[in-house]
């Protein structure tokens, strides 16, 4: 138990090093401590929404005495999310981080190891239940007149609560890697699965949606409750019946909550010790070797070779390096690579979900995009989605970061750091461009948009993405996060790339609100907006490329 | 030829990695760069391939400074890094390919080279797999081919032997030799003192970031007492500071 509680200690500290890369810059020690805090006001909205969604839904409730639904969907859900970060945080930090080689030939029990990994993942799920359940308990609380034993209960709840989903997306992935790590072409095998597991999220959002989607009206939630077989709380009940213990212990005043959460709390012990039984029998079967690759070791013939040869200008050469680490690689796969192609999935996906004759589906929205005079807003919504896709695949705001302790590498060639600057926003530009291509069809075959609009609406995006790609560049030369050990936490727990992408969004948003408030016409929006951002690019391109040049020349590494 | 002058560098802090270095390492010579873990070679090394400023001093190679004219000082020399744990998603074709793209090679010298040197270290077989299958060694291998492929006159390597085979690295000796007798330099860091001991024209002895000795072998042979083994000598040396 000692060594589980030391290693925990050990792990946590290697996973904290966010900006320090030898770069003692003013401006990064300031960034370090703003970031948090932006993207704490990032937030902010959504808890406030929340606390206003909980109260409303209790309003509702409370006249029919059935106020306690409201902890029981709140619970359900937040399983749910648990369960779904879960798995990712489970994978890379079980699987994929760098230090597992270094771990697996100390004298520890595999349990230990588990058990340390399993309490740092635990710590980052606490921050994620903490978003929805502290403003649910809170106004739950307030509302209901609760004395100070039930926010002490709710604590404890809070404390217990991730435990048991964890448990069940990390015996999820011990199951799964223990036989994947048969597999040959590993890689591939992660990238098939990681799609998978995307769209299996997806299916659930939608369903969840929809559902949403009827839950609003307090009467339909009771009519759906007492349906039973759809509801979601049902669902979910289904999957961790141990949830409804949380619910009820939170509900009674009594003796009996606390003979509740006793029951609770046993059920989470008893999954602990579940995992790690099974942890036992499967970790190290799935872990070791895990980062053994297929090879075919076979000669090139003449032709390969030749092929393989061919001279390259060192910019299209350097491009395409960035693009094949960021495909082959499955965690920059999944986060950089996949999404671009998915956009018009996700976007389609709040229209699709919507009941038919809601009101806001798709057949609502046709008479506004064919309405005589939309073509501007339209054009602008390309120049907007141009930003957010390209901020949004996080290529060039992790850029330098995906470089890591590999950085010396940029530093020694002889390739001025312009030009290694401009491959990597090219890498970035290059899938944003993908990405508003997959929306032609889109445009074209379910919005029945004109083809020369969609085609005004290509060549107008383009300054966009080079905004974007330009600017998440900036970002990441300016503050990169080298030290990291896992490829995960380069991309995925990096504020950059939320920077990025919080920031296309307000500027986007800002762009078609303005588009919306001037009624420019087609014309001054399709020449207007491109010209004005084609100056801003090439300013912005310049900035990066002297301020770029000089944080790489001072960078030590 | 690479020339320190007075090159300081410390991470801060009081404890200088580098204190004032000053080496002159000489067209048509093997130079060893010897001294124990921490002793400040990979630093040294570090500064001179411009990875790192120093604090103070200047660094030229073959008559260029790394600090004015970091490009044209860079094509001069190829570097082969302590950790050879690069790039581990390109196949083995694709990163010597990119390197050749960086220094500029035509396609029919790449192609030539590529298949001489990777014969001659023998891993023509894994050219087409992606180096996260190839071992330590082999790893190494194709960071030195990477070197070998634009044919530099200064060889810059940071511990080379490491993690090769008896046959690479008697190769790698032997082609390390064959450069410096054609009037090019080599430099490269070891404490392996028997490697320095057969392949070296000169030699300099680091510790705690200070040059104690530089020279030739019998040179420093004189300098002690005759007869007396490298290794002695070496742990004499790093034990008075």
């Amino acid at each position: 138990m000692n060594k589980t509680i030391e290693l925990t200690k050990v792990l946590l500290k290697n996973g904290s090093s966010s900006v320090k890369s030898g770069t003692k810059n003013n401006i990064n020690k300031k960034m370090g401590l703003l970031l948090p805090i932006v993207v704490l006001v990032a937030f902010v909205p959504m808890v406030i929404g929340l606390g206003e969604f909980t109260a409303y839904l209790f309003d509702g409730l409370s006249k029919m005495g059935q106020q306690g639904l409201i902890l029981a969907i709140a619970l359900t859900s937040t399983s749910f999310i648990i369960f779904f970060f879960g798995i990712a945080y489970t994978i890379n930090t079980f699987y994929y981080s760098m230090d597992i080689e270094n771990l697996l030939h100390l004298p520890l029990k595999s349990t230990e190891i588990l058990g340390a990994k399993f309490a740092t993942v635990l710590v980052y799920e606490y921050l994620t239940e903490a978003f929805i359940l502290v403003p649910v308990f809170a106004v739950y609380g307030f509302k209901n007149n609760e004395s100070v034993l039930f926010y002490l209960n709710s604590i404890v709840i809070m404390l217990l609560f991730p435990v048991i989903p964890l448990v069940a997306a990390a015996i999820l992935n011990m199951v799964i890697m223990r036989f994947t790590n048969l597999a040959k072409n590993k890689d591939l095998f992660r990238n098939v699965g990681g799609v998978l597991a995307i769209f299996l999220a997806l299916g659930l959002n939608l369903y969840i949606q929809r559902l949403a989607a009827s839950t609003t009206d307090p009467a339909k939630v009771m009519e759906l409750i007492n349906e039973g077989n759809n509801s979601m709380v049902q669902l979910v009940s289904s999957f961790f019946p141990s949830t409804k213990l949380a619910v009820d212990s939170l509900v009674s005043n009594d003796a009996s909550g606390m003979l509740y959460l006793l029951m609770f709390a046993a059920a989470t012990a008893a999954a602990y010790a579940v995992f790690l039984v099974l942890g036992n029998l499967l970790y190290f079967k799935g872990v070791i070797g895990v980062s053994e690759t297929s090879s075919r070791r076979k000669a090139l013939s003449a032709k390969e070779l030749g092929k393989g040869t061919r001279a390259s200008h060192i910019s299209y050469s350097y491009t395409v390096k960035e693009l094949r680490l960021l495909f082959r690689t499955p965690v920059y796969f999944l986060n950089c690579i996949l999404m671009n192609f998915l956009w018009p999935l996700f976007l389609m996906l709040p229209l699709i979900a919507q009941p038919a004759g809601s009101g806001s589906d798709i057949s609502a929205l046709m008479p506004y995009i064919q309405k005589p005079g939309s073509e501007s807003v339209i054009v602008m919504v390309f120049f907007s989605m141009g930003i957010f896709i390209t901020a949004s695949n996080i290529i060039t705001s992790t850029a330098i970061s995906r470089e890591g302790r590999n950085l010396f590498f940029m530093k020694y060639i002889p390739v001025e750091y312009k030009k290694q600057l401009l491959g990597k926003a090219l890498s970035g530009a290059v899938m944003g461009a993908v990405g508003i291509l997959m929306m032609v069809p889109v445009a074209l075959f379910i919005f029945k948009m004109k083809a020369y609009i969609v085609i005004i609406g290509l060549a107008v995006s383009i300054p966009g993405i080079l905004f974007s790609a330009v600017m998440g560049l900036l970002i990441d030369v300016a503050m990169p996060k080298l030290n990291w050990d896992t490829e995960q936490k380069a991309v995925k727990q990096n504020f950059n790339g939320i920077l990025a992408i919080l920031g296309s969004m307000g500027l986007g948003a800002l762009i078609i609100f303005l588009g919306v408030k001037l009624q420019l016409g087609l014309l001054a929006g399709s020449i207007l907006l491109p010209a004005v951002f084609g100056v801003i690019d090439i300013v912005l391109y310049r900035i990066m490329i002297s301020y770029g040049t000089k944080r790489l020349e001072a960078m030590n590494c | 030829m690479i020339e320190l002058e007075n090159v300081s560098k410390s991470y801060g802090g009081d404890v200088k990695a580098v204190d004032n270095i000053n080496i002159q390492i000489r067209d048509g010579e093997v130079f060893g760069f010897i001294g124990p873990n921490g002793a400040g070679k990979t630093t040294t090394i570090k500064l001179i391939t411009g990875i790192l400023n120093p604090d103070s001093g200047s660094i030229r190679i073959n008559g260029i400074s790394i600090a004015d004219s970091p490009i044209d000082a860079k094509k001069q020399f190829g570097f082969v890094p302590d950790s050879p744990d690069m790039f581990l998603r390109l196949k083995g074709i694709e990163y010597l390919n990119f390197i050749a793209d960086i220094y500029g090679i035509s396609s029919a010298d790449r192609n030539e080279r590529i298949r001489n040197l990777s014969d001659r270290f023998d891993i023509t077989e894994a050219l087409g797999d992606q180096i996260q299958s190839y071992s330590h060694g082999m790893r190494q291998k194709i960071i030195i081919i990477g070197v070998l492929i634009h044919d530099p006159s200064v060889w810059i390597l940071d511990e080379p032997m490491t993690g090769l085979d008896p046959k690479s690295s008697y190769t790698l000796k032997e082609m390390m030799k064959e450069h410096a007798a054609k009037g090019n330099t080599v430099f490269f860091s070891t404490h392996i003192l028997e490697v320095a001991e057969k392949i070296c024209d000169r030699v300099a002895v680091i510790n705690k970031g200070r040059i104690i000795f530089v020279g030739t072998l019998n040179e420093m042979r004189d300098h002690f007492k005759e007869n007396e083994s490298l290794e002695k000598m070496f742990l004499e040396m790093t034990d008075h500071e």
